[in-house]
């Protein structure tokens, strides 16, 4: 075993590159793009490595780095997606098996039409399973914002549901 | 609790269950690597295909091997399984393109290789460190290397890129902590960079990082 104060950034690629392109995969609908999304905040984390002062935040800025990515990623494919409208990626991308169920499938569209900033807190929140003040912290938006867009987008989703069924 | 929170919990971890961690690249290194050890993977039937072919083949072309019709007689039995089992390994082990969706089958063959994709503009991040710094196929950039030895306008030449393939791991964390000592030009992030090319260049597997475990001595 070797001695150290802190983790190195292979040790935290090693301890969460699965969960940030998971993370990443669930913002961008795209296998490939979720991993250069995760690849660029380590090369970003590795570029500022000597200015981290406090590990603890390391992986709050990880996580922002990600969902900074997406979005870029988003934008630059929108005049695309715009050109030749397409069901959502993550529909695509997903294996048949999972998606067996209609009601999944429904919901995973429904998550899918929803603005960027609650799919993003939806994620946040139920997936990587972050408090409200985390998720603030993250986005950069107050913890009210998180609460407010949350409700928003469980609400959306249930009239969609219920639309559809 | 929320029925609907539950259903969110639920897709989340369906949907990115299929990724899974022995797929994804190494910090740092291209896709393309993970899609090769993917392509291997894919070949094992085409494999296992070809060499159900060539018992099936055998079998016909050699009828006395078969004591009953449909049935292998016990000489032959031994060689089908070995059949069986040498195909797969040489499509593991031989690097082998994508099979094209429409077209030949592309055949096992051993001098098929995959053209590497080495970019020649490398990102260059303020503290000099740069990306990428290995090809597609996992060996050392070229473009990464003509910087770090010396083709640069930060005099970085480090003495790790000048050992021999030999060099012992004590040898190694010498050369690096000159190089990062008062005199040297590296710093803690481009000394690793310069230490991973030339361990992959080397074949080396020393447990060395700059910033966790290299330990030099104090400067005198």
């Amino acid at each position: 075993m070797r001695a150290r104060t802190q983790p190195g950034i292979e040790d935290l690629y090693r301890e969460h590159a699965l969960g940030l392109v998971r993370f990443a995969f669930l913002l961008t609908g795209d296998r490939a793009a979720a991993e250069d999304v995760v690849q660029d905040a380590f090369l970003g984390l590795h570029r500022h490595w000597d200015e981290v002062k406090d590990p603890g935040h390391v992986l709050a800025y990880l996580r922002t780095s990600v969902v900074n990515g997406s979005r870029s990623r988003r934008r630059r494919n929108l005049v695309a997606l715009r050109l030749r409208p397409e069901p959502p990626v993550l529909v695509q991308s997903a294996e048949a098996s999972v998606l067996a169920d209609e009601d999944r499938r429904a919901l995973l569209a429904s998550v899918g039409a929803l603005p960027p900033r609650q799919r993003e807190v939806l994620a946040l929140k139920y997936f990587l399973d972050l408090g409200e003040q985390e998720i603030a912290r993250i986005l950069r938006i107050s913890r009210g914002a998180v609460a407010s867009t949350a409700s928003r987008a469980l609400t959306a989703l249930a009239r969609q549901l219920r639309e559809e069924s | 609790m929320n029925s609907l929170e539950d259903e969110l919990r639920e897709l989340y971890r369906a949907v990115t269950e299929t990724i899974r961690e022995e797929d994804l690249p190494g910090l740092f290194e291209p896709r393309a690597r993970t899609r090769r050890r993917s392509w291997s993977g894919a070949f094992a039937p085409l494999a296992a295909a070809v060499a159900v072919v060539v018992a099936i083949g055998l079998g016909v072309a050699v009828p006395k091997l078969v004591s009953a019709p449909g049935r292998l007689a016990p000489p032959a039995s031994p060689t089908a399984p070995s059949s069986f089992a040498a195909a797969p390994v040489s499509a593991a082990t031989s690097p082998v393109p994508a099979p094209a969706p429409h077209g030949p089958r592309p055949t096992l063959s051993s001098s098929t290789t995959l053209p590497p994709s080495c970019p020649t503009t490398l990102t260059e991040g303020n503290d000099g460190t740069i990306a990428p710094l290995f090809c597609s196929d996992g060996s050392p950039n070229p473009a990464a290397l003509a910087y770090y030895e010396g083709h640069n306008g930060r005099g970085f030449n480090p003495a790790v890129l000048r050992l021999a393939p030999s060099s012992t791991q004590s040898q190694v964390k010498s050369a690096m902590c000159a190089d990062i000592g008062s005199g040297g030009t590296m710093g803690l992030q481009t000394e690793q960079q310069a230490y991973d090319l030339a361990a992959r260049r080397n074949s080396w597997s020393y447990d060395i990082n700059t910033v966790t475990n290299l330990r030099c001595p104090p400067a005198r």
